[in-house]
């Protein structure tokens, strides 16, 4: 008989543990907490069936949020990467010469959620904010950002493709330097101008980068909290109450689990696509396409 | 040259944050705005410290963010080793379970944890803060990756010198893998400083708050007219994470990048 080997297990048992506890056991856990109701004083628990999820379904407020959430990540996904693209090709062209500038676009990454609001906060000011004054010298009276609600989201949306650019800076920088210089360098020579270059060559080549930025920043968008928790708490009238902070307000401000748990399955399941859409085409790699 | 306007454009909320920290009353309101403040007094740091606890905030951002860091390290080389180098039945299970859990997002699993933490009394203390992050699956498989490309002809000679297997993991193994652990380590810390949901949550008195917490209670209470006193206290708890970034810029682009390996 051989004897045990103890040694992995041993090793394995503080990860697998304190995962099961923190992270597989509370993932599971939500899913019977969305049938339940939770008295908010007692903790306990009543079997409600489907009946979170018809709530949920015929809330306005609550499809008013999911359209929130998927506005705010039009208004986030689409700019950052276009704008972290052209960044990431300018500072690519001229490496050496621009690693100071790389370093001022990438330190808003290390900045939180929280203090790149802060940030912000007073530029949106109205009638004192640099933002405004920007405006103003252009002739156009600028809104008041965090208390109109068709500006709100705007706003949380500017602050946040600011933090977040450096991010997909990083990425287009390293997927830049894994295309072959030989190809442009080939390219050049048949006599393609560099629009022509950046559209058959550059971006073909890139498509993998553009496509894993694209889906990481549709599911940070979906995670946005911290920033709105400080602009706008959600508002002004909802305007900028997505999914996240419509479970947090459930949770944790009304003290209905069972109701939050539901939006928090539902927020999970619509993470999870994203991240398996990514899986099944990122594995297939856009490349060529 | 092209860089120039854009990098200022995004350098410019950070500069305005200092410009602002140093004005004066009324000089915050002036029309048209000013970039640079007329002059350096410190009095709004003064008020700021003297408002609130500012330095209790850092140490409680410190505390936490040290403690996820190395628990997360420490438990990653540890799993990662087992994963990577030794055989036990169930091992493709539990790598299968482990990478899974890189794609649980913190905020859907928020409500079950606070009654966990509620039911062994953590709400409010550190412990809270930290034990949910003690292991990371990023950190797991980062790690297996990297001890996996480390020759297998390594550990036999140094068994056959009679080191045992853990003597060759901590003197051998993670020594050769300094890079991915440090990356590792950097994004970790980074991530868990920036925090907002979970500690938001967590922390109740205004002694336990984190940087990130406090500094949107601060601006709650003060609103209207201190905002030379708001921007003063967020340029002290803004300033580790900056100085972070610079010290580490090489390490925290490779965590970053690292990190688009669990996609």
């Amino acid at each position: 008989m051989r004897r045990i080997d103890w040694l992995p297990w041993l090793l394995l048992s503080p990860t697998v543990l304190l995962l099961a506890i923190f992270v597989v056991y509370p993932a599971l856990y939500s899913i019977y907490l969305s049938t339940q109701n939770v008295d908010p004083f007692t903790h306990r628990t009543i079997f409600v069936g489907w009946e979170n999820y018809l709530e949920l379904a015929e809330s306005a407020e609550y499809w008013k949020s999911l359209k929130v959430s998927l506005l705010f990540t039009l208004y986030t996904v689409i700019p950052s990467i276009v704008v972290s693209l052209a960044v990431a090709l300018a500072l690519n062209a001229k490496p050496y010469i621009n690693g100071f500038f790389r370093t001022l676009f990438l330190m808003p990454v290390a900045v939180s959620s929280a203090m790149a609001a802060m940030l912000w906060i007073f530029l949106y000011n109205p009638t004192a904010g640099f933002l405004n004054y920007v405006l103003s010298t252009a002739g156009v009276v600028g809104p008041n950002w965090l208390a109109d609600p068709t500006w709100s989201l705007v706003a949380v949306a500017i602050a946040t493709v600011w933090k977040e650019l450096g991010f997909n800076v990083i990425f287009f920088l390293a997927g830049l330097a894994s295309v072959p210089p030989e190809l442009n360098e080939a390219a050049r020579i048949d006599g393609a101008n560099a629009w022509q270059r950046f559209w058959r060559v550059t971006l073909p080549m890139l498509s993998p980068t553009v496509f894993f930025v694209g889906v990481v920043s549709v599911i940070h968008s979906f995670e946005s909290f911290g920033q709105i928790h400080i602009l706008t708490r959600g508002g002004p009238a909802g305007a900028t109450n997505v999914l996240v902070y419509s479970l947090y307000r459930d949770a944790f401000e009304n003290f209905r689990s069972g109701f939050a748990s539901a939006q928090a399955v539902i927020l999970f399941a619509i993470i999870l696509a994203a991240t398996f859409v990514q899986f099944r085409i990122g594995q297939k790699r856009v490349h060529y396409a | 040259m092209l860089l120039l306007v854009p990098a200022l454009i995004q350098f410019f909320p950070i500069l305005y944050m200092v410009s602002l920290s140093f004005k004066q009353g009324v000089e915050v309101f002036a029309f048209p705005p000013t970039v640079f403040p007329k002059s350096l007094k410190l009095n709004n740091y003064d008020a700021a410290l003297k408002a609130a606890p500012v330095g209790r905030f850092l140490v409680n951002s410190l505390i936490q963010a040290t403690s996820i860091t190395l628990l997360q390290v420490f438990t990653a080389i540890l799993a990662a080793y087992a994963l990577a180098r030794t055989e036990f039945p169930g091992k493709k299970f539990f790598l299968v379970i482990i990478l899974a859990t890189m794609m649980v997002p913190g905020e859907v699993i928020i409500i079950p944890n606070y009654l966990t933490l509620a039911k062994l009394g953590w709400l409010d203390t550190y412990a809270g803060l930290v034990v949910p992050f003690g292991a990371s699956g990023f950190g797991v498989f980062l790690l297996y990756q990297f001890f996996k490309s480390i020759p297998k002809e390594l550990e036999e000679a140094a068994r056959v010198d009679g080191a045992s297997r853990l003597r060759f993991l901590f003197q051998i193994m993670v020594p050769l893998s300094m890079p991915a652990v440090v990356a590792f380590a950097v994004y970790a810390f980074v991530s868990a400083w920036n925090q907002y949901l979970w500690p938001l949550v967590v922390t109740q008195s205004t002694e336990m708050q984190t940087a990130q917490i406090g500094i949107g209670m601060f601006r709650a209470e003060n609103e209207a007219n201190s905002w030379g006193m708001i921007m003063a206290a967020t340029t002290l708890l803004i300033a580790p994470s900056i100085a972070l970034f610079l010290a580490t810029q090489k390490q925290f682009v490779q965590g970053i990048t690292m990190s688009g390996l669990k996609g």
